[in-house]
């Protein structure tokens, strides 16, 4: 069942115009797996989506089958992190990308998240990500530093990254399924799996393009200030985190030159 | 033999005519090796920050060590470890991180007074882009702390910038390599080790817009799994997201393009990158935004490319080829060494040395 490859994890809520570009790029990506001699799957969990969604993904589906794209339909909408936690679960792989609906991952470089996991043995790989702006005409560039004592004061990365599936759901079980933290369940997850003695390597390559989109969820809410106290209260209450021991501390780490 | 200007005592000598001098002369450097007779050792003391960016530590090192092939007693100290002696001469590299890094301004000018003051000879050393802040908190400096001469060392000239109240009393040397590091990077040439550099181009600095869109670029339209390492800007520290010299050269020699732009608008060679990328067998490629100086003899011209040509000239560029004109031209440049003593003899005639240094300039 879980033999050397990547399974592509795809949550989708109403992002039925978005799909084309991430499903899109994802089996590209699986396409330079199997190139490499390695196995890949785009697996796209609709979380009960209302716009025509489902209907392009079935058909999608039909026609990329072969290609490697799988679709699941959620019986009811459980918002974001169960939808990924289903994705975990359901994956063919142990090596999950995490990625959103809006956002385009670099085909070419997926495996070396692959070889950076296996490498390691860490939980999580992540890289940079080139963030486009719908009211910004230049980019910025997303998740380019090391995990650090910070991270717990303040997040800094975003879930579009490479899991260790078996690691991802012992240590931190999963993502959150608390409704009081779904806009910031990449920060959880994140403090979670630090919390928990898992390891998280940054790759120095870029992982993706990540485009916020008006009106996406976190700029919907804004900075929720409850849902932070909440996370702060469940991690680092006294502020004593950074203080303490970590197992991923400044990891940064490429397969063609290790640690760096 | 050729010398570089002892014939021309009262001639400043410019960048070029310098250069194209040291081109000509490749015997200057036999004086470099003979050993200084006993008893006439000149010294000089390197003053550095020793706690800011081991870029000027290093600055300070290299100079140290052509110093020492030139027979100068040469030693590396900070603020908080200079010893109290008396040196024929004083560089102070980088005075704006020396006096930032010692945090008491007052204590580091009063120290700086008092190496001055056992000197016979002080020369403030910028390693900057003249037209930035940084360069205007060490001319601020150079007003407080006394010195002979301002020395502009870089790749290209930085003449038309040096502020009026300095004319008088500013250089220009030559940022070579040293002999020890011309005969290191000579073991890349003709090597075929395409199997050793997987990495197809890396960008390494901290994150600006400029940056940013040049990796973007380069992940579009040339190849995307290179490496891109621009962390948000912040103090270069023990504990910091930066990678140490030691993670940088690993970095560079398992790539074939050292990719880079400056982090502010005035042009300016980074002479570091162009140096590091030599010594890993890399080939360096300055993306300019800005627009590219009429200087005829600022070097490595191949390597310096516009934005807008960057994806089309790096596609077509052969790594090889382009790696074997980069090392010869930077071999045909002028050596740290050279340069140094290039230096010195302006110095001699200037009437600025001290008894030893003027022996040294006139072997």
């Amino acid at each position: 069942m879980a033999c050397q490859g990547v399974t592509i994890a795809i949550p989708n809520w109403n992002h039925e115009v978005f799909l084309p570009r991430s499903v899109g790029s994802g089996l590209a990506a699986v396409k330079e797996l199997r190139r490499h001699g390695l196995g890949g799957e785009v697996l796209v969990v609709d979380d009960q989506s209302r716009d025509g969604s489902l209907m392009l993904l079935r058909q999608l589906e039909a026609l990329h089958y072969a290609d490697g794209l799988r679709v699941l339909a959620q019986a009811e909408n459980g918002g974001v992190c169960r939808a990924r936690n289903q994705a975990l679960r359901r994956a063919r792989y142990r090596h999950v990308l995490v990625m959103d609906a809006d956002n385009e991952v670099i085909p070419e470089n997926v495996i070396l998240f692959h070889r950076a996991l296996n490498d390691t043995g860490a939980a999580v790989a992540y890289g940079n990500l080139i963030v486009h702006e719908w009211h910004r005409p230049k980019q910025r560039l997303g998740c380019s530093e090391t995990v650090q004592p910070k991270i717990f004061a303040a997040n800094y990365l975003d879930t579009f990254s490479m899991l260790d599936r078996d690691q991802a759901l012992t240590l931190a079980r999963g993502y959150s399924p608390d409704s009081r933290v779904q806009a910031r369940g990449d920060w959880e997850f994140t403090l979670s799996i630090a919390a928990n003695g898992g390891r998280m390597v940054f790759v120095p390559v870029v992982i993706g393009n990540y485009y916020c989109a008006p009106g996406s969820m976190l700029e919907e809410q804004g900075r929720d200030a409850d849902e932070e106290a909440l996370i702060r209260r469940t991690y680092d209450q006294i502020g004593i985190r950074r203080r303490l021991p970590a197992n991923t501390c400044r990891l940064r780490y490429h397969p063609d030159i290790g640690y760096c | 033999m050729e010398t570089v200007n002892a014939a021309e005592p009262d001639e400043r000598l410019s960048e070029r005519k310098a250069r194209n001098l040291c081109r000509r002369a490749p015997g200057t450097e036999t004086l470099l090796h003979e050993p200084p007779r006993p008893g006439s050792v000149p010294s000089a003391l390197l003053l550095t920050a020793g706690n800011v960016n081991y870029f000027y530590d290093r600055s300070a090192l290299r100079m140290a060590e052509a110093l020492a092939n030139l027979g100068v007693d040469a030693q590396v100290a900070t603020l908080r470890d200079f010893p109290a002696r008396d040196f024929d001469c004083c560089f102070v590299v980088g005075v704006g991180e020396i006096v930032t890094g010692h945090c008491d301004r007052a204590d580091a000018l009063r120290k700086l007074a008092e190496i001055r003051a056992a000197s016979r000879f002080t020369a403030v050393w910028n390693f900057d882009s003249m037209a930035t802040p940084w360069f205007a908190m060490t001319r601020e400096l150079l007003g407080r702390v006394g010195f002979d001469v301002l020395v502009d060392t870089n790749l290209h000239s930085q003449d038309h910038l040096v502020p009026w109240e300095l004319r008088d009393r500013h250089d220009s040397v030559f940022y070579g390599l040293t002999r020890q590091e011309r005969i290191e990077i000579g073991r890349f040439r003709n090597l075929q080790d395409a199997a050793q550099r997987p990495i197809p181009w890396a960008t390494v600095g901290h994150a600006t817009d400029a940056r940013i869109a040049v990796a973007h670029h380069l992940v579009q339209s040339v190849d995307p799994s290179g490496f891109v390492y621009l962390p948000p800007l912040s103090p270069v520290t023990k504990d910091g997201p930066h990678l140490n010299e030691q993670q940088y050269q690993a970095v560079l020699r398992r790539s074939r393009f050292h990719v880079w732009c400056s982090h502010h608008g005035a042009f300016y060679m980074e002479f570091d990158r162009f140096r590091d990328s030599a010594l890993a067998g890399g080939v360096p490629i300055k993306v300019v935004f800005e627009s590219l100086p009429s200087d005829q003899d600022c070097p490595f011209s191949n390597f310096l490319l516009p934005f807008e040509d960057l994806a089309p000239r790096l596609r077509e560029m052969d790594f090889f080829q382009a790696r074997e004109r980069f090392l010869a031209e930077y071999e045909g440049l002028p050596t740290l060494e050279a340069e140094l003593l290039r230096f010195f003899h302006k110095m001699r005639a200037r009437g600025a040395l001290a008894a030893g240094l003027m022996e040294l300039s006139q072997e």
